[in-house]
């Protein structure tokens, strides 16, 4: 009875004690906790204007990387040679022995750089949440959308590499994150079950065309980038202000059939691998994937230029905000010499994928050089339709797939 | 104060208090603090709570059918893992049967496969594409290729590799059965099925018990099997939850969900509570007999039960062989549904060695997983002492509390932790945790909290009292008898708990992806980062060369332990 009765005090001392301290942490760091909060709930409260949040975040990763944003301080940075610091590159593009090259070549130039690789929603996830204690410093490979939403957190340094002119008009100057490689999303198909003429002209054709019921691959998971722009490029066609959550209700059939109509690869089978072989002639990919995957299953798919273009996002690089002003010093001079002309090409013409930088464009593989003189943006709003990404593909997961 | 009377009593106090507030901080800070932060966050966007999410939910017929598979899928899943397990232990050390060593083998090779690995190759043996599959096909162009996938096929492959906790708890109790009761019993001339049935079951009660508690909590929250057999017409509510708690505005839709798999979760705690109480199962035999084996007499039922204890061992080990086999292979092999020995090459294991990790994610994934399984064992030792020493409504609050990480997404414990501790607490003494070695450690810890407890509060419970009263008598000091007497006993259970945490978490991803060191990357990230969709195809063949690492060292581990283990099993017999 003693015994139970001095638990329950120490017991209860403790829980008052832990929550006397959380109360009064809660009340001394509530302007810190609020701004959080705005951020990461900024995707969805339409009434934080992104201009606010743009001064906001402009404030905090001033205070926070301890630099001034001024153009003619970065390049002051930019001019100088690495000291050798040691930085953490996060990113999703470490596959494939892409890991060794990027270490090997950062050496060379005399950078120390620790490579992690994970995935581009997870590398987002995790430089968002560590935003008041970052481990990481410069972030390579998601899109634009997951920049934005790094940007609205304040988890982002300002920066405006060497060559911001030579990615010019790729996509929207936002100050923080610069674009080094265009993923067109691109509709294929088995170039030997299909000819031009029977080919899907769009994907509107896959489920309005009985033909194609059941010859196309649809998306089985709903957090990669080329599955969601896939989703949003279809969707991006039938917006309409008055609709459920800004699509009309032609919009929600259309993706219902859509859904309906395709094969759900199951896992075990490769999308890609099942276009190949026939078995699924019709299925899409990222561009930077067709290397890869054509050396994998050996068939050079037809790919099949919509009328309304591709869905195409840009793959960015950014510095993550950091009180060790050099640490991001740094940083930007690896994100800037990772992202220049030379490199990326090498990269390129490695890994075949569509650089953004023009100076670069002369070392993209073949392949790659003939779908950027053939594909076409898809024109929609884009910035709108990522911002209903989640709530549109949470209506699919629940109500249609 | 008159409890501050003796000296002895003043100090034992002072210890206790010490205690109980250590745990009191500890269980406030890390486990409750940061989930009910976050659920707050999620649930309560704007300080109001967001009712949108939950009637989305509910209105969704996918969601409905998906929370009812889970359910059915728990059930069956007790009841088929129980009988595959129980025969399985039997064979083991109740029953004369030929080639016992390679089924003791066979019968542990769930214990050293991760999941993931094992259904993804389930799915290239029987899948669609599978190489059994192929065979069948040309030998019966007629069947469906896809046989092997939607309920069955989950309920089949979660039963054979969901027998490891038969395999450490329940045959721990099997071989503590006194045999004198078993010849008591055939003496007076009772049948072996009624010995078996009257004598041996009711004994291993309580382990079974457990052990169904945990199978029934794997079978609702199954995650992978379900994925990747369950197919179309066999979805279950977890990979639903998983897929919304990875986006940010989906998060109140895990959440949501997550609290439904947890009402379900809580209720079966709670009547499993309660009849565990009720049942009085303690053992009351002092000086034990060790067991013998027994002679099936009927040739036809030996012949039969011989031959099913080997199938069993084959259908257990042979996808891990495939496993073997695919690191070797090249991809377009492995897609193509054939196995050609001429394509086979160390590529895989070369592209392993050779990318910047190297075999770095091993030596931070072993010393994880060793010391989470160290330090939630130990904890849990004392907690689970307290929680049967003392039944009152504050031990009630606490032991639930503890089950929190039944049932929140791991996703939401991760990120609690992250935003909970990225900025200096009070509650932590003023330290950041977030981007420390520290945090990834303490996400392990309480992700083992609800098992541990539940398997070592199994051990205590079947602790027989008169060997306390007896130290007790004898003059020892509370301390002294549990070190001395009761710790002893309940070894085995330890040791076995150990071991299961140690292996499971080596190859932990859904925390771990948030919570690691940058230069400390623990092997379940690499291996996920190879299977994303983002990855070339060739980059998943790693996941098969990691599977290998994660099952030589998940052997190593158990042939370690098990020496301690029969050391210490031998000191009591």
């Amino acid at each position: 009875m003693k015994a139970k009765s001095m638990l329950l005090i120490g017991l209860t001392a403790a829980a008052v004690a832990a929550c006397a301290g959380c109360g009064s942490e809660t009340a001394s760091t509530s302007a810190q906790a609020e701004g959080t909060e705005t951020a990461a709930s900024g995707i969805n409260s339409p009434e934080t204007t992104a201009a606010e949040a743009q001064a906001w975040e402009t404030d905090g990763a001033a205070q926070e990387s301890g630099s001034e944003p001024e153009l003619a301080d970065v390049s002051d940075i930019l001019a100088q040679e690495p000291t050798g610091e040691r930085i953490v590159l996060v990113t999703n593009n470490s596959g494939l022995g892409r890991d060794e090259w990027l270490q090997e070549h950062a050496q060379a130039a005399g950078f120390n750089v620790e490579i992690v690789g994970i995935g581009g929603g997870d590398a987002t996830a995790r430089v968002i949440s560590e935003v008041n204690n970052p481990t990481t410093n410069v972030i390579w490979g998601p899109s634009e959308d997951q920049f934005n939403s790094m940007i609205e957190a304040g988890a982002l340094a300002q920066f405006t590499p060497d060559w911001a002119d030579d990615v010019a008009g790729v996509s929207e100057v936002n100050g923080y994150s610069w674009p080094y490689e265009i993923q067109p999303k691109l509709l294929v198909c088995n170039p030997d079950v299909y000819t031009e003429e029977t080919a899907p002209k769009s994907y509107a054709d896959l489920w309005e065309n009985e033909e194609f019921h059941g010859k196309y691959a649809v998306p089985t998971t709903f957090d990669g980038n080329t599955n969601r722009a896939v989703i949003g490029g279809i969707l991006a066609q039938y917006l309409d202000p008055e609709g459920e959550l800004g699509v009309s209700d032609e919009g929600w059939e259309a993706i219902k059939a859509y859904f309906d109509n395709g094969y759900k690869t199951p896992q075990g089978e490769d999308d890609f691998g099942n276009m190949a072989s026939g078995k699924v002639p019709i299925t899409f990919t990222f561009a930077s994937g067709l290397k890869s995957k054509i050396e994998s299953f050996g068939v050079e798919p037809m790919i099949i230029y919509a009328e309304a273009g591709e869905p195409t996002n840009t793959n960015q690089i950014g510095v993550v905000a950091n009180n060790d002003p050099a640490v991001v010093e740094e940083s930007m001079r690896f994100a800037n010499w990772l992202g220049s002309a030379e490199i990326i090409g090498d990269y390129a013409a490695e890994n075949g994928c569509m650089v953004a930088n023009k100076e670069a464009e002369d070392q993209m593989i073949p392949l790659i050089k003939e779908v950027k003189e053939n594909y076409k943006p898809q024109e929609a709003d884009w910035t709108y339709i990522n911002s209903m990404m989640d709530e549109w593909v949470a209506k699919i997961q629940l109500e249609i797939y | 104060m008159s409890w501050l009377g003796g000296n002895y009593r003043l100090k034992r106090n002072v210890g206790f208090i010490f205690l109980g507030l250590a745990l009191g901080w500890g269980i406030f800070t890390f486990l409750v603090y940061p989930n009910l932060s976050l659920l707050k966050l999620t649930l309560f966007p704007e300080g109001a709570f967001d009712a949108g999410p939950v009637t989305r939910i509910m209105a969704s017929q996918r969601v409905k059918t998906a929370l009812l598979n889970s359910f059915i899928l728990a059930v069956c899943l007790t009841i088929t893992a129980n009988i595959l397990g129980l025969f399985e232990i039997f064979i083991l050390d109740y029953y004369q049967i030929p080639g016992v060593k390679w089924l003791n083998i066979a019968y542990h090779s769930p214990l050293i496969c991760n999941g993931m690995v094992l259904v993804i190759a389930y799915n290239f043996i029987l899948g669609s594409q599978g190489f059994l599959t192929a065979n069948l096909m040309e030998a019966n162009p007629g069947l469906n290729p896809y046989w092997f996938q939607g309920f069955w096929a989950v309920l089949i492959e979660m039963t054979f590799s969901g027998t490891s906790n038969h395999m450490m708890f329940v045959r721990d109790a099997l071989r503590n059965i006194d045999y004198q009761t078993i010849e008591a019993a055939q003496n007076m001339g009772v049948r072996p099925w009624r010995i078996l049935s009257r004598v041996v079951l009711p004994t291993l009660k309580p382990s079974i018990f457990a052990a169904s508690i945990l199978i029934f909590i794997t079978g609702i929250s199954a995650f992978a099997t379900p994925q990747v057999l369950g197919g179309e017409e066999f979805e279950t509510i977890n990979p639903l939850i998983m897929s919304f708690s990875r986006t940010l505005t989906t998060r109140n839709y895990a959440a949501v969900l997550a609290i439904f798999l947890g009402l379900i979760t809580i209720l079966v705690l709670m009547i499993s509570n309660y009849v565990e109480k009720k049942g009085n199962y303690i053992s009351v035999s002092k000086v034990k007999t060790p067991l013998r084996k027994q002679k099936i007499r009927t040739p036809l039922l030996r012949w039969a039960v011989t031959v099913a204890a080997h199938l069993f061992a084959l259908i257990q080990t042979v996808p891990l062989l495939f496993v073997l086999l695919f690191s070797f292979m090249p991809v377009q092999d492995l897609y193509g549904g054939k196995i050609d020995i001429t394509h086979f090459s160390l590529d895989n294991y070369l592209a392993v060695i050779r990318s910047v990790t190297g075999l770095r994610p091993v030596l931070t994934s072993v010393i994880y997983s060793a010391c989470a399984a160290v330090i939630v064992v130990t904890i849990m030792l004392f907690i689970a002492r307290i929680l049967t020493k003392y039944h009152n409504r504050l031990t009630g609050i606490l032991e639930l509390f503890l089950q929190i990480p039944w049932f929140l997404p791991a996703t939401l414990i991760a990120l609690g932790l992250i935003m909970t501790f990225d900025r200096p607490r009070i509650l932590t003494f003023g330290l950041t945790l977030t981007g420390t070695v520290y945090i990834m450690l303490i996400a392990y810890v309480i992700l083992k909290i609800p098992y541990t407890l539940r398997m070592i509060k199994a051990a205590y419970a079947s602790l027989d009292n008169s060997l306390e009263e007896a130290a007790k008598n004898l003059g020892a000091s509370p301390f002294r008898t549990y070190y001395k007497v009761l710790l002893p006993v309940i070894w085995p259970t330890v040791l076995s708990v150990f071991l299961l945490n140690f292996i499971q978490q080596l190859s932990e991803y859904d925390v771990s992806v948030f919570l690691f060191h940058p230069m400390f990357q623990p092997l379940g990230v690499v291996l996920n980062t190879a299977t994303s969709p983002d990855a070339a195809p060739e980059a998943q063949m790693l996941t098969f060369v990691y599977s290998m690492i994660i099952m030589a060292v998940s052997a190593a581990a158990i042939i370690f332990v098990y020496g301690r283990k029969n050391a210490a099993l031998r000191k009591f017999q």
